[in-house]
Formats: C-alpha cells, structure tokens, sequence
C-alpha cells in the first residue's frame, strides 16, 4: 500500500493524528525542498512547511479524496510559499555582488559552484515559475499534476516552465567560467 | 552537444541545510496535533461535514424565506384601495354596516322628500 492509499484509509477510519504521523514521515522533506525552491531561504522554508502542515492539520478532516494527498499538500504549500512572498513583498534575487549565496570558487565548475549557481538561477525567475520549475525539473511531477497543484492550464504550466528552464540554463551558462 | 537539462543539475542536496535538520523538523511537526486543536475537538467529523448539496439547500431556503418576508412586508405596507389606511377591525365593521345597509327600512321621511313635497 503506498502512502497515499495509506493516509486516505486512516483518515477514513477517523484516525487523524495517526494518518498526519505518516503525512510528516512521507511528505515532510520533499515539501521542505519545494517550498526551498521558491522562498530560497533555509529559514522562510522552515517557517512555510511548519505553517503548511498546521494548515493540513486542521483542514484533515474536509480532505475530500478527489485528489490525492500528495497533490493537496503539494497545492498548500505552494500557495502558502507563493503567499509568504507576497507578504515579504519582496522578490528575493541572489544575482549580483551582495546576494545571500556566495560562489564557492572561481577556479573551474565544481559540483557545488554549480548548485549555488542553481540557487541564484532559481532566484532570477519569479515566484510562480520558481513553482513550476521545481515541481516539473526537481519533483518530476506531470503537467495534469501539476494543474491540479497550482490551478492552471496544462498548456500553461508547459510554456511557463519551457521558459523557466531557458533562463535558468542561460544563467548557469553565462556565469560558469 | 550538451543537452538543455543537461545544464542544470537535478539535485539540491548541496544546497545548505544544517546538520540533522529534517529529524528535527519531523519532531517539531510531530507536536502539532498535541498543540494545535484537534480537528475533532473542533466539531469537525469527516461524516458530519455538511456535503454541497446540503449546503446549497440551506441556501435555497434562506432566500425563500428572505423572499418571503419581503412579500409580506409589501402587503402589510401596500395602500388600501381607499386611500386610507384601515384597522382590521375597522374594516370587518365596515363591511358589516355596508352589507346591512338594505336591509334597514327607510324609516326617515325627510330622506326621501321631493320638492312637491315641501311646503313653501
């Protein structure tokens, strides 16, 4: 039985606290990282995903099995990291000289220069792509998924994310010497 | 020739992350349901959720009942047809005299007197 088919049987059966257990154990980590992809910062991330699974806590009880629990938690935390952002009212950049992440060397293209390098490409895009461009490239949802994730069009969610990847590529290029 | 993805790595595993920080954040969640109410102290069942239908229903009803009201206040306040404003009670005995009228024997000479009657 996967976790889904799990959970949705506990909370058939009225088991909530025990269902939310197998919720953190299974969902916790990956919605942590997607929820990174879009705030950037360790400790917003922290502060979504804690809001994110109080928010499913208490709204257990009207899950409606239309959707699976994967893609409902998936849709909370989305919309509670794209809403943190507009609260901060700021889009956090990191390209430039006094951005939060540093390169790591300047000699050659390390596996970690890399990935900081993927940070500030991230952080060029703007907070619904960041969405888009994590749960198709890191999470490898399908469009339908994510349609039913962030309420848009299949159509739509395949061109923003065609964009999201040309400028995230066009970054790392460009500042990989 | 490097393909697209082949730019932009798949993992974010380097990404900075302290040290032991999911088993702690799988404790700090863990204690949510201990905190935070639980959904079933809220009166929130997963069978007692009111489905749509009902809910709909519960909202038909309140708009005939509003629609109800109104319709009864516009009676209450609609102008007689006299112009004048009457009491019920006023009205019952209205109809009362209005309806006994012929039956009430012309008793009054003077009511019914022609000008070859008077005495000039």
């Amino acid at each position: 039985m996967n976790e889904d088919s799990l959970v949705l049987s506990l909370l058939q059966e009225g088991q909530y606290e025990e269902a939310f257990s197998k919720m953190v154990e299974a969902f916790s980590e990956k919605l942590y990282w997607h929820v990174r992809s879009i705030v950037l910062d360790h400790d917003d991330a922290d502060d979504v995903v804690q809001e994110t699974f109080l928010k499913a806590w208490k709204a257990l009880p009207t899950f409606r099995a239309d959707s699976g629990i994967y893609t409902w938690l998936y849709r909370i935390a989305t919309n509670e990291a794209l809403s943190f952002l507009r609260r901060k009212k700021e889009n956090v950049s990191l390209d430039g000289e006094g951005g939060v992440y540093t390169l790591a060397g300047s000699d050659g293209v390390d596996g970690k220069k890399a990935v900081t390098l993927l940070e500030r490409a991230i952080g060029t895009l703007p907070s619904r792509q960041r969405a888009v461009f994590s749960l198709r490239h890191f999470d490898e949802m399908t469009y339908e998924c994510m349609a039913a994730v962030l309420g848009a069009s299949v159509g739509a969610l395949k061109a923003s994310y065609h964009f999201a990847e040309e400028k995230v590529k066009r970054f790392i290029i460009s500042h990989s010497d | 020739m490097k393909s697209r993805n082949a730019y932009i790595p798949k993992e974010r595993k380097d990404w900075e992350v302290p040290s032991g920080y999911f088993d702690d954040l799988k404790s700090r969640l863990s204690l949510i349901p201990a905190m935070a109410d639980s959904p079933a102290e809220n009166g929130l069942h997963a069978e007692r959720i009111v489905p749509a239908p009902r809910r709909r229903g519960a909202w038909v009803a309140a708009l005939s009942a509003a629609a109800a009201a109104i319709a009864l206040l516009f009676v209450l306040m609609r102008p007689s047809p006299a112009g004048e404003e009457l009491n019920p009670a006023d009205g019952i005995q209205l109809y009362e005299s209005y309806a006994l009228a012929d039956l009430i024997p012309r008793t009054d000479p003077y009511l019914y007197m022609t000008d070859d009657d008077m005495d000039y």
